[in-house]
């Protein structure tokens, strides 16, 4: 859904990766995803980009695929001629009383209700609502229901399994960090799925990578 | 005693260093010996240069005692350059104030500080240093401060547009000095400066907020695109306003460091962001330090000397800072080494002697000099240089025009040392001057004189001092002059045409001697010139 800020439109989605949207009269928007690192209350920037508002030769959405768990903000921004920077629009990614879906893909069922412990602890620890989808009905069927749930009321997906590297995942061209994400000058992730190798985690430390309690 | 490679590479500005039994031995950067410019390679690795350096001084990078990288490390192509042969790392802002404060040859209490537009996880290292040892005493994470670099980088890259693949025309880590040279022509304005400090502010040691380079580039393609940028008077005066805001910032910041080490009187400064010879300027004359010292390869091509140092002083066979003689630590050669090209070329040529070669520079002659070792650093310092006479305003244009260039920065002079104090104001780093990384005022009856080699719209002239020590050639040379037109200078600058790093090899001096870039070309000894 848009939200209508002096003449711009601005859309978020977080259910495959971190998706903005920004429309409006300007020629540019910049779109700042920034991290709230630690106990830290000021964020820093994990990655930007100006988009396209009237101008047709930039992509009109800023994309960041990282589909794990990260505390971020995000804040568009336009430019003012006369005070430069101009922010437009903040929101604070916040879980609270929000419906949040959990897409467990593991064929083990010992395994999917490890993950589910983690991702019950996880909705405790956030006060969201979760909606679990595992390869294992009478497991779902502990959760919401399929057939209750709006889709685009859920806030954030995560995707909790084992998933390779794609041609995706080498973003960065700087060899100096070969086969890694680099963002922000400060934080290496593996691929958009797994902070680490997931080849080197048992279950439940590839789950506590996935939900942000590693 | 050991013998040390430095290296710095995966980035512009890749280099490679050797250092033997705390000796300098030799210093190349890429961009020499691939002919590729740095800043028009931001993944560049330290591959012809490294060959070269072997063949040059023989000694083989597999089988020294130590090799040491700059962070960040490309580390697979670290294993290649290494042969498999173990390597160490140092952090990049150490490295570049190793270098740095090593080669001050200040004694006493120094402050030695670097800062770029972010080198491994850091925009600035600020150094303590006293006999030899030094301690770290301020380091500004990057996700934590914005940089100046960053500034005027992006800057860079908007100001003067675009190509039809929206490719800037002018580029980061290249092209920020011709925004420098066009600075003294603009003006205050007040909507300006306020726009370009929303990008980025100074106070308590810290420099906010984040993300400088994405919101330059944002706000400056903004500007560009409100056509802001669209007239020669537009550029100057945002360039004024940048240079106007990165001295004000930066002096609330030196003030600070020196409120806070009040004992420190002598500053060493390295880091990209020291190539501004007019924010060093500023520095020099704020009255807060007594001397300044800028590493004279202050940008990324000087880590690879700073990490071989750094090890040097690890194993104890540098102990103290010394001075450089000079910074000519690149490559030479002589007529035998290209003796059989030269018959092709079938120049005449005679014996070099200060007194033809200062007749013709007197006369209004373009002369090339490649003599002795190469300079390593951005400045050409008289072996690759091109020599010509200060005193005609045309100069300026006419040289443009030969070598291809568009350059705002008026040519620089060089000076004899006797003499300094005549020409400008300040008489304050002399040392640093030697290298050329400082401007200085010029004295008013000056102006009018080498109106070549000075700003007339501040009065500023980026001087090489030369004496009979680091350069006794080019000495003898502006003496001979001297006495010919009484002007203790003659305009200086590398000798290379537009987009073509400094000449390493001499068979190019020779081709653009052939092509009438130069009309003469003094070369081991000798003075060539076309039938």
């Amino acid at each position: 859904m848009f939200i209508k800020i002096d003449n711009v439109l601005i859309n978020h989605n977080f259910n495959d990766g971190i998706e903005v949207e920004v429309r409006g009269p300007d020629p540019f928007y910049l779109v700042e995803l920034r991290e709230f690192v630690g106990a830290e209350d000021m964020s820093v920037v994990l990655e930007s980009y100006y988009i396209g508002g009237s101008k047709d030769k930039f992509r009109k959405k800023f994309i960041l695929p990282i589909k794990f768990h990260i505390d971020f903000e995000i804040v568009v921004y336009r430019y003012n001629s006369e005070y430069g920077l101009e922010r437009l629009y903040n929101h604070r990614f916040n879980l609270r009383d929000k419906l949040v879906k959990f897409d467990i893909n593991t064929e083990n069922e010992n395994e999917c209700l490890l993950w589910i412990e983690s991702v019950k602890n996880f909705s405790k620890k956030y006060g969201c609502t979760p909606w679990v989808v595992s390869n294992f009905e009478h497991i779902n069927q502990k959760f919401l229901s399929h057939f209750n749930i709006p889709t685009s009321q859920v806030y954030k997906t995560y995707k909790i399994g084992r998933y390779p590297k794609s041609s995706n995942d080498f973003r960065t061209l700087d060899r100096r960090h070969e086969n890694q994400l680099w963002f922000g000058w400060y934080k290496l992730f593996w691929s958009y799925e797994h902070p680490r190798d997931y080849t080197r985690l048992n279950p439940q430390e590839l789950v506590d990578d996935i939900l942000g309690f590693s | 005693m050991s013998s040390i490679y430095g290296f710095y590479g995966g980035s512009h500005s890749s280099t490679v260093s050797l250092v033997v039994d705390g000796k300098i031995i030799c210093c190349l950067e890429e961009e020499r010996t691939s002919r590729t410019k740095s800043g028009d390679d931001h993944e560049s690795l330290p591959l012809t240069c490294s060959k070269k350096i072997e063949q040059y001084t023989g000694f083989q990078i597999k089988d020294v005692d130590h090799r040491i990288w700059t962070l960040p490390c490309p580390d697979k192509e670290a294993r290649e350059i290494c042969e498999n042969a173990p390597y160490e790392k140092v952090s990049h802002h150490v490295a570049h104030n190793y270098g740095a404060y090593f080669t001050s040859g200040f004694e006493g209490k120094v402050i030695s500080v670097s800062y770029d537009g972010g080198g491994e996880t850091s925009f600035m290292k600020v150094f303590l240093c006293e006999n030899g040892k030094m301690t770290e005493v301020l380091n500004l994470p990057v996700p934590y401060n914005g940089s100046l670099s960053h500034l005027w980088g992006f800057s860079t890259t908007t100001i003067n547009g675009y190509d039809e693949d929206f490719l800037s025309i002018w580029k980061i880590c290249k092209d920020e000095g011709k925004l420098m040279g066009m600075a003294p022509e603009g003006r205050y304005d007040e909507r300006i400066y306020r726009i370009l400090n929303s990008l980025i502010d100074y106070k308590d040691f810290k420099f906010f907020p984040t993300n400088t380079g994405h919101r330059t580039k944002f706000v400056t393609i903004s500007m560009f695109e409100n056509g802001e940028f669209d007239t020669q008077r537009k550029k100057e005066i945002f360039c004024y306003n940048l240079q106007k805001l990165t001295e004000d910032l930066m002096l609330k910041f030196f003030s600070d460091l020196q409120n806070r080490f009040p004992e420190c009187k002598k500053l060493v400064l390295s880091g990209g962001l020291f190539a501004n010879v007019k924010l060093n300027q500023k520095i020099n004359e704020s009255g807060l330090f007594d001397e300044l010292y800028v590493y004279p390869a202050m940008g990324d091509e000087g880590l690879s000397l700073g990490s071989a140092i750094y090890k040097a002083v690890q194993l104890g066979e540098i102990t103290h800072p010394f001075k450089m003689p000079n910074f000519y630590l690149g490559t030479s050669y002589t007529e035998k080494d290209i003796q059989d090209e030269l018959k092709i070329f079938n120049f005449e040529r005679e014996v070099f002697t200060p007194e033809s070669v200062a007749q013709d520079i007197f006369d209004g002659l373009i002369v090339g000099t490649f003599e002795g070792k190469m300079e390593f650093g951005p400045r050409a310092l008289g072996n690759r240089s091109i020599l010509t006479r200060p005193t005609e305003k045309e100069t300026h244009s006419k040289l443009n025009e030969r070598l291809g260039r568009y350059d705002t920065m008026p040519f620089a002079p060089m000076i004899l040392s006797d003499y300094f104090d005549d020409v400008f104001t300040s008489n304050k780093s002399k040392y640093s001057s030697e290298f050329m990384t400082l401007c200085y005022t010029t004295k008013d009856e000056w102006i009018d004189k080498i109106p070549a080699v000075i700003q007339k719209s501040d009065k500023t002239a980026r001087p090489q001092i030369v004496t009979e020590q680091n350069n006794p050639m080019i000495y003898q040379l502006m003496k001979r002059y001297y006495e010919l037109s009484s002007i203790p200078l003659i305009l200086n600058t590398s000798f290379n045409i537009h987009n073509e790093p400094i000449l390493e090899h001499p068979l190019n001096a020779f081709e653009h001697l052939k092509n009438g870039v130069i009309d003469k070309l003094i070369f081991d000894g000798y003075v060539y010139k076309n039938r």
